[in-house]
């Protein structure tokens, strides 16, 4: 259960103070994924960070009984000094995960951050690729049973990308997401609804392909699938080919990438 | 790339539904982990800096002084004089200025729901009470190899004192943390202030010299008593400053935290939240 009560949450700027929610009531629905979107400037980023409580409201609150992840692939919270390692075994700490269950979660992050010796190495040294790599793997070695991700799905060169996709698959046997993005390929992937986020308001739509096309509407920026002249959203079979097209494209990827070690 | 995705790790953490105080418990140790790393940097030289630090500041002082023959009060030894003077007042000092930049140095830890801005002052507290206790301990070890007799005449005193400074300068560190959110340039004001009142608290001269009209004022700063009585803790013969006792700096103490308290209570949201 995920609710949004009277939820207030405001800037100030140079013009004034300028409201992106005024007393937002909302119930996201439950036990699916939900993709939240919203033209530029709409509030999705803030509503993600209330919801991960990582911000405050000005007044009003989110309510919540669920495990609620941090923004996934966030490395803000990484001290430059420290090496990955001491920087896992922080969050571990935090978790609570402490003796053996802190080492298995600091073995899965190196294994699948696999930036060999650089994992004891200050992050300070690392490029940004491995430091996406070391957060995107710490996000997927807890449980949780909803994912907060910001348009962070594809870091890294294709084998970590495919990587990232098998271990996302695997959590999402037992949890959902709530994923900001503007890609329309994303949230037909990995959604189950669409929230749609316009002028302070939240409106949920249980069809994808109705919030898809009402998101189209608004003044967000134009849908990529667009750029053949029609609205894929509108038509299945055009929809289903768009699919088809996707797979084909992941495919031939798949088939360019070097061979395994 | 292996044929089967990476196993997760089995029954990591979130264990299911922590109590505040065991989230409160976690939080806090694995800050003071962090904060102590990242103060030793990972090597034995920053811990050797950490201690040698005041050490160095110390023997320069102490020097300058025993060199020049200051008058310092009968019943104690110059050295010991200094250095329960100096290794207090560097512990008050560091406690609340580092508490004070505590939120904004650990701003990205707030992505972390479980982080509060008060976790982060606890644990830097803990990292400096600690750091500073090792720091003493070397620093009277060498006066006491040096056949100055460093064990404290009344321990208990000694402790209480030493606890009332450290809540005053939590107190301090509290509430200029969340009055230096909202004005910044508190912080350089305070910084500034730490020099005279270094200098007024008693710290490398004795007050007993001072003229009673002057002494009244002086006795206004609670380090002056909390220096004296943790001297009087020390040495046994040491005679203590007139008017100085533990209630004052106690009542400090507790009007510091409330008003911290509160200030924090008001303000918890706003402190990090972005704005």
């Amino acid at each position: 259960m995920i609710e949004l009560r009277k939820l207030t949450k405001s800037y100030a700027t140079r013009q004034g103070r300028r409201y992106v929610f005024r007393d937002l009531d909302f119930r996201f629905p439950d036990g699916v994924s939900i993709g939240l979107m919203g033209g530029n400037g709409a509030g999705k980023s803030t509503l993600l960070r209330l919801i991960g409580g990582i911000d405050m409201p000005d007044s009003g609150a989110v309510l919540t009984d669920a495990r609620i992840s941090w923004p996934v692939g966030l490395s803000s919270g990484f001290q430059r000094d420290l090496s990955a390692r001491e920087n896992v075994e922080f969050v571990c700490r935090i978790h609570g995960a402490t003796g053996a269950s802190l080492r298995e979660t600091v073995a899965y992050v190196r294994a699948f951050a696999d930036i060999g010796s650089w994992f004891d190495l200050p992050m300070s040294t690392y490029s940004k690729g491995m430091r996406a790599r070391v957060a995107f793997g710490l996000s997927m070695a807890f449980e949780f049973d909803y994912y907060l991700i910001d348009e962070a799905m594809a870091v890294g060169d294709p084998q970590f990308r495919r990587k990232s996709r098998e271990a996302f698959a695997q959590r999402m046997g037992g949890a959902h997401m709530i994923l900001v993005s503007h890609n329309v390929a994303d949230i037909r992937e990995y959604c189950d609804a669409v929230v749609l986020l316009e002028a302070g308001r939240a409106t949920l739509y249980e069809d994808i392909e109705a919030g898809l096309a009402a998101y189209e509407g608004s003044d967000g920026p134009p849908l990529r699938t667009r750029r053949r002249g029609r609205l894929v959203a509108d038509d299945p079979a055009a929809r289903r080919e768009a699919r088809e097209r996707r797979q084909a494209l992941l495919r031939t990827e798949r088939d360019r990438e070097p061979p395994a070690p | 790339m292996a044929a089967h995705p990476l196993p997760l790790p089995g029954r990591a953490a979130p264990t299911p539904r922590r109590s505040p105080w065991e989230i409160q418990k976690a939080v806090v140790f694995a800050l003071f982990i962090r904060e102590l790393r990242a103060r030793i940097e990972g090597r034995w030289l920053g811990l050797l800096w950490t201690v040698a630090e005041p050490v160095a500041h110390l023997s320069i002082i102490m020097t300058l002084f025993i060199a020049v023959r200051h008058v310092v009060r009968p019943g104690i030894d110059a050295a010991l004089f200094l250095a329960t003077g100096l290794v207090p007042f560097f512990l008050f000092r560091n406690i609340s200025l580092r508490n004070a930049d505590s939120v904004r140095q650990n701003f990205g830890l707030f992505s972390y729901r479980q982080v509060k801005p008060f976790d982060t002052l606890l644990s830097r507290t803990l990292v400096e009470v600690a750091l500073s206790s090792l720091a003493y301990t070397v620093v009277l070890a060498a006066l006491g190899w040096w056949g100055i007799d460093v064990w404290p005449a009344r321990p208990l005193e000694l402790l209480a004192a030493s606890g009332v400074l450290i809540a005053l300068g939590f107190g301090l560190g509290l509430t200029l943390m969340v009055a230096c959110t909202e004005r910044p340039r508190i912080r350089t004001m305070v910084g500034l202030a730490f020099v005279p009142l270094y200098l007024l608290s008693g710290v490398m001269f004795p007050l007993n010299g001072v003229p009673r009209e002057w002494l009244d004022w002086l006795l206004l700063n609670p380090l002056v008593h909390l220096v004296d009585l943790m001297r009087q803790g020390f040495a046994a013969g040491y005679p203590p400053l007139p008017g100085a006792g533990l209630a004052y700096p106690t009542g400090w103490a507790l009007g510091l935290l409330a008003l911290g308290l509160c200030l924090y209570r008001v303000e918890r949201r706003r402190l990090i939240a972005s704005t």
